[in-house]
């Protein structure tokens, strides 16, 4: 009896890990997109299954470094929306299918709490060494473009902490731990607890977000295709994202 | 799906070899199996190492800031878990007040709390708003996040468990007829803790302090979620890990396997002194 038992219980754990390596149905669409995206993309994907019922669209969110890094390491998604048209060459050829697609467009955003406790006023005010300074880390995009920005401006500042991804960023923010952070206008659009710091237009830096289809699914292409169509690029702007 | 095939193989074998029953198979194939999710993964590790690098992969600022850092937090921490986490296991061991089962109860949440979630939780206490850190901060301008007291605090919420279950088990196990007759010597309850506890206990406390000390060594999800990472301020080793990971994969993967090795070295130093 128990060794039977035994083997069961091997079968079904087979079984079970079988299933959930397997890949999804033909009409799962799966894709990594920057933590940026967060703002828009569940709306993105309400809208397509809406359009059509047969379609699941999954997406995770990560810092697009990371996603080079989960798609090198074999994640298997149909598509990936990156936040770096520069990262785009860094993907795997091999699993590129089509041409990069640029979705939307975003400008950077310096950022306090609701209440702006430091009375910062301006970005020359990131230069002051008295301030919690919180930045994306330099490998994310949104790191690298306020790298540019700060550069541009002459100014080096104090940082309390570099963080994993703009969400992050914008949560210190937003929950009082950090004075200022740089992240992009469409975080700061999107939550009430931050007050924006105008960026000077000469010194801001646009991020631009390439869809990419990967693997030899069609449903990645259809999906980057259906991210500019008209309808889903009025969700992005209403989000406050600028046009490619 | 050959790997079943070569295990199968092998615990026949084992079969033969070592177990008597036959019929042990069908237990020696799931260890093997539990054997191999537990092993395959850090000889990987091992494999990915460039040896002739390595020295100077380790030396890199990145890699060589971060082991400095977690020296320096991981001692310290060690510090206050044996003056502050001694006590805590003597009173559990001894304390006969109703509330003391309540007291180890909670006391030893932060073991199997996720770590990130001890993060948000330090924050909420010690963040510049938070239930501690906001009076902190207003009275005496004192901001703890994205300092190295942040990380000797995380590193603190997630070790003192474990040193404090181990010791309060070997405190328990001391019989308690010498703290009686240290008593009637005359000597006072301190006296006796240092005098006779303590020394009585020592090999608990040695295995109990190695644990916390791996486990704080370790500790990412806290240290990230309250301390931050800043390179030579907050951004520990394995903090580090994660950041070279996307920068420098060669670091990383160095970063790692020094990790592992002290972690075998604590564990072989565990098992030869206090464990056989």
């Amino acid at each position: 009896m128990r060794p039977a038992a035994v083997l069961v219980g091997l079968l079904g754990t087979s079984a079970l890990v079988t299933s959930a390596c397997g890949a999804p149905g033909d009409d799962t669409v799966t894709v990594l997109a920057a933590s940026s995206l967060s703002v828009v993309l569940p709306e993105v994907e309400a809208l397509l299954e809406a359009q059509d019922p047969t379609t699941d669209i999954e997406i995770a969110y990560a810092g697009s470094s990371t996603i080079l890094q989960q798609v090198d390491a074999g994640a298997g998604v149909d598509a990936v929306v990156l936040a770096s048209e520069d990262l785009v060459d860094r993907l795997d050829t091999a699993l590129v299918t089509g041409d990069p697609v640029l979705v939307a467009a975003n400008s950077l955003a310096v950022v306090t709490p609701a209440d702006n406790p430091a009375g910062v006023s301006a970005l020359r005010d990131l230069a002051r060494d008295d301030l919690t300074l919180v930045l994306c880390a330099p490998q994310v995009p949104c790191g690298a473009s306020a790298a540019v920005m700060l550069e541009r401006a002459g100014i080096s500042p104090a940082v309390a902490s570099y963080e994993p991804d703009v969400v992050s960023t914008l949560r210190r923010v937003s929950g009082g731990e950090a004075d200022v952070g740089v992240v992009y206008v469409t975080d700061a659009l999107d939550n009430p607890d931050v007050a924006t710091v105008a960026v000077p237009p000469e010194l801001d830096v646009t991020t631009r977000y390439p869809a990419v289809a990967l693997g030899d699914s069609a449903a990645g292409e259809h999906l980057v295709a259906a991210l500019v169509s008209a309808e889903v690029q009025r969700l992005f702007a209403a989000a406050g994202f600028a046009a490619p | 799906m050959t790997t079943p095939t070569t295990r199968t193989g092998s615990a026949t074998a084992a079969t033969r070899g070592r177990a008597g029953n036959p019929r042990a198979w069908a237990l020696l194939v799931p260890a093997w199996a539990a054997v191999a999710l537990l092993v395959v993964p850090l000889v990987a590790l091992v494999l990915q190492v460039d040896w002739a690098g390595l020295p100077e992969d380790l030396a890199s600022p990145l890699a060589w800031q971060a082991i400095r850092l977690s020296a320096l937090t991981t001692s310290t921490t060690l510090v206050v878990v044996l003056l502050l986490g001694t006590p805590l296991a003597w009173m559990l061991a001894r304390g006969t007040h109703p509330a003391i089962p309540w007291v180890r109860a909670l006391v030893t949440v932060p073991l199997v709390l996720p770590p990130v979630v001890g993060g948000v939780a330090l924050l909420a206490a010690y963040g510049r708003t938070g239930v501690l850190g906001g009076p902190l901060d207003d009275w005496l301008g004192i901001t703890l996040p994205f300092t190295t007291v942040a990380v000797v605090l995380a590193e603190v919420f997630v070790a003192m468990p474990f040193y404090v279950i181990s010791v309060e088990g070997a405190m328990r196990g001391l019989d308690r007829r010498y703290d009686g007759i240290a008593a009637t010597l005359g000597a006072s309850p301190l006296r006796t803790f240092l005098t006779v506890v303590v020394p009585m206990v020592g090999p608990g406390i040695a295995a109990g302090a190695a644990l916390a000390w791996a486990r704080a060594l370790g500790e990412f999800g806290a240290t990230i979620t309250f301390a931050g990472n800043f390179p030579g301020r907050t951004q520990t080793v394995p903090l580090a890990v994660f950041t070279a990971l996307e920068q420098d994969p060669d670091a990383a993967v160095a970063l790692s396997v020094l990790m592992l090795a002290v972690c075998v070295l604590v564990l072989a130093v565990l098992r030869r002194r206090w464990l056989t």
